[in-house]
């Protein structure tokens, strides 16, 4: 345990060694640096205040002033992409934490504990799969009120049961391996195996079901949006399309500019998470594994 | 030869100046036939119009039951039932003289029991907007078969205007008199009325078919047939008036973003225009310390651009040129009480007015119906005119039962959008908007204004069925409430009304739904 640093930095290495080779997985992270920009620079990058309404309506894309035009109330839809990063990214990443958390815990209690524990936990996470997600979280955003803070509330304790699943099956190998029997032995608390020394050898695992999280939670707030429930007092895309709907007709520009940022929001996040899981898992890391190996250690293996 | 020919071409000449000259080129006569087809965005929860005040029920009921008057489109009560009435001097006994010989649907004689079981027995007891009539009602006579007598507790300026079948449908008394729960009736599924078309079936969910009633009892039916198409999807409403498959989409439910393309459309004719006046406002909670004050609520008017609000919510479709009570009833429309001349869109007055008050920045919420787009965009447009004025407005969207809770039950809230009809009188829709209410009923003044000397006024200008008199009234009572502006009032609503170009007839009633028996078939 005492090279603990030295093994997670070649362990990162590796990963990024085989992530790098993923030509999509690559596209979506620049995708995904491209949102993060947007994003965090919004105010500088938007040419237009999102919220200014004008008498310019219905302004097709292409001008000087509107490069992707304007919406039925003659507001700057560029503008309105680029501050719709935020809250799209805020729900997406904020929700899929939450859910990690919650998941995190219980897949390692029930995985970890095993007998009536693991059985009551995974029961009740199998009841909260077969829940419609997307139905469950209109019931409970109608019933309690819209806002981001809500949002990524329920988002959040909407999408642990995938995590709770992965977690508790990696702990189930993990806990009758010699490093845990060896840490029982020497009277390490079983919160101590659990958070401290099991833990850091399932975060791979983790960060890419995290990952593919952030995508489906992007995708959940904009379907709440496009129904009308998410925060109206800030800019989504999934606001836009719903106001788009009515437009259809009559501005196109209004619907495909923030459902394309939706598209390659929820892509590029995918396609990041599916380069991870072959990244981390040995199985999938397929070809070259040895050569790669004996690479990143020198040859000194 | 040569001057024969000449006869022949001055006798064809003749022919053709007859032919052409003297025949009817352009003036078309009504004729009988055809069917019409009119859309409806949402399926009737029942056929009882007796029993609810909802707009798909009248819809589908108007052309199958009748009143004992309906209104012609310049607001004037007109014989239908009741073939001509008496009002005493004092305006407390209205006697209707009803029409001979009509019969139900189903054969029986329709008498003045009819109305006198209509009246108390179903109207007073269910019907939202009748229950205001009813509690002005003394007495309901009936001292033969053909005579009506209503006496009044005190004047009531709407009453005529509240005897339509949207207000006060007649219903028959032999198919209901022994029926305990009227919602199971069988009337409430297959009605059976007076009106100039009598039901055929009800495809739940789909159409509603219904056919001439060749004994009615005024202008028969030209139509042979008229469906009810339900189709909730507004894109596909919209469509199937283009393709032919609907005739008619009555204004409400037309989706106000296809006007301007059905404008350019030659088949199709857009009607535009006033017709029950109704008036979109937000309520202001008086309760709350910076609200409550007038110079802080006339600020708010003067920051909010309800021309704008108009060109962009509702595609140019309103006037904003209006008092606290509108300006489409010619006597409650006063220049002095009109706030586009009081209070004109003016950030800088607007801010000026928020200094005198010793107002610095506002932090406020307005609560919005989140299905009712027009008034969620009229929310943002104040949202981002009220920056300009370090006001602060963050919108909450909130579900209609919840809205309705929190607004008018609770009074927890700071502003929320709202739209009321007139119901064709000011004293039977904009009078609530300004006298003092308890809490708790739903589609009254949730401000909490109250004054009595405005009280007093309206309850005298509802009371004066003369209208010079009324207007006198109305005018004191108005520069009352304009200087106070209890509401945010925004503008009153102009509809439309959107059919296939080859229909006549149509709108010569007031409201839309009814009358469709003087619709036709032009070509």
């Amino acid at each position: 345990m005492s090279n603990n640093s030295s093994k997670d930095s070649s362990e990162i290495n590796k990963i990024w060694y085989y992530f790098r080779r993923k030509k999509l997985a690559m596209a979506g992270l620049v995708i995904v640096a491209m949102i993060f920009i947007m994003a965090v620079f919004a105010p500088l990058l938007a040419p237009h205040d999102p919220h200014s309404i004008t008498r310019h309506r219905f302004e097709a894309p292409g001008t000087a002033d509107h490069v992707l035009g304007t919406d039925n109330m003659g507001r700057d839809i560029l503008s309105r992409v680029i501050w719709g990063a935020r809250v799209s990214l805020l729900v997406g990443i904020l929700a899929s934490v939450t859910g990690t958390i919650i998941g995190i815990t219980l897949g390692a209690v029930s995985g970890y504990f095993g007998g009536w524990v693991d059985n009551l936990l995974m029961r009740i996470t199998e009841l909260f799969m077969t829940i419609p997600r997307f139905v469950l979280a209109l019931v409970v955003i109608s019933f309690f009120g819209t806002g981001i803070n809500r949002l990524i509330l329920v988002i959040g304790f909407l999408s642990w049961p995938g995590m709770a699943r992965i977690v508790r099956s990696e702990y189930l190998t993990h806990k009758s391996h010699p490093y845990v029997e060896s840490g029982r032995v020497i009277g390490m608390s079983d919160w101590r195996l659990i958070f401290i020394e099991i833990l850091p050898n399932v975060m791979p695992q983790v960060v890419v079901v995290a990952t593919l999280d952030i995508a489906t939670a992007i995708l959940l707030e904009a379907g709440l949006g496009f129904f009308g429930l998410g925060d109206p007092n800030l800019v989504s895309w999934g606001g836009m399309l719903s106001l788009a709907q009515g437009y259809l007709r009559r501005a196109w520009w209004m619907s495909v500019f923030p459902g394309l940022a939706i598209s390659l929001a929820v892509l590029s996040f995918n396609l990041v998470g599916d380069g991870l899981n072959e990244a981390t898992n040995p199985r999938l890391q397929s070809e070259g594994f040895n050569t790669a190996e004996s690479k990143l250690s020198g040859g000194k293996t | 030869m040569k001057k024969f020919k000449f006869g022949t071409i001055f006798v064809l000449a003749l022919v053709f100046v007859v032919a052409f000259g003297l025949s009817p080129v352009r003036a078309e006569s009504p004729s009988e036939g055809g069917d019409l087809v009119v859309a409806l965005g949402e399926d009737p929860e029942h056929l009882n119009p007796a029993l609810t005040t909802g707009y798909p029920v009248a819809a589908a009921t108007a052309n199958v039951y009748s009143a004992l008057t309906w209104r012609s489109e310049d607001g004037e009560a007109q014989p239908d039932l009741a073939k001509s009435w008496d009002v005493s001097d004092d305006y407390l006994e209205y006697t209707f003289y009803l029409q001979e010989d009509v019969r139900w649907h189903d054969g029986e004689a329709f008498t003045s029991a009819d109305v006198k079981f209509s009246m108390e027995e179903l109207l007073a007891n269910y019907h939202g907007r009748f229950q205001d009539v009813a509690e002005r009602i003394a007495d309901i006579e009936t001292p033969d078969d053909y005579t009506v007598v209503i006496t009044l507790e005190e004047p009531y300026a709407p009453f005529l205007s509240s005897m339509t079948v949207f207000d006060a449908p007649i219903l028959p008394r032999h198919l209901l008199e022994d029926v305990d729960d009227y919602g199971d009736a069988d009337i409430t599924t297959s009605p059976v009325g007076t009106g100039p078309f009598q039901f055929v079936e009800w495809e739940r969910g789909d159409r509603i078919v219904l056919e001439r009633y060749d004994d009615y009892h005024g202008q028969v039916a030209y139509m042979d047939r008229l469906y009810y198409n339900i189709l909730p999807d507004t894109a596909s409403r919209t469509a199937a008036l283009e393709t032919g498959e609907v005739d008619y989409i009555m204004g409400h439910y037309f989706p106000r973003a296809d006007i301007p393309r059905f404008r350019e459309n030659p088949d199709i004719e857009v009607w535009q225009g006033i017709r029950i006046p109704a008036l979109w406002f937000a309520f202001v909670n008086h309760e709350h310390p910076e609200l409550g004050d007038p110079l802080v609520r006339q600020a708010l008017m003067h920051a909010t651009d309800r021309d704008l609000i108009i060109e962009l919510s509702q595609e140019g479709l309103g006037n904003y040129k209006i008092g606290p009570m509108g300006a489409s009833f010619e006597f409650v429309d006063f220049p002095e009480t009109n706030y586009e001349n009081l209070y004109p869109y003016n950030p800088d007055r607007a801010r000026e007015l928020l200094d005198e008050a010793g107002v610095d920045s506002l932090d406020i919420e307005i609560i919005v119906d989140p299905a009712r787009e027009d008034l969620m965009q009229a929310a943002e447009i104040m949202q981002d005119n009220f920056r300009q004025i370090d006001v602060n407005l963050s919108i909450d969207t909130q579900e209609r039962e919840v809205m309705i809770e929190n607004v008018y039950e609770k009074r927890n809230y700071d502003l929320s959008m709202q739209s009321f009809t007139s119901g064709g009188d000011p004293a039977s829709g904009y009078h609530r908007l300004y006298t003092t209410q308890d809490f708790g009923t739903p589609f009254v003044s949730a401000t909490g204004y109250s004054k009595e000397e405005v009280d007093e006024l309206l309850s005298e200008a509802a009371s004066t069925p003369d209208v010079e008199e009324r207007k006198a009234v109305y005018e004191e009572a108005l520069n009352i409430i304009a200087q106070d502006v209890p509401i945010l009032a925004l503008y009153e609503e102009e509809s439309v009304d959107v059919n296939n170009a080859k229909l006549r007839g149509l709108r010569e009633s007031l409201d839309v739904r009814d009358k469709l028996n003087k619709i036709w078939w032009s070509e």
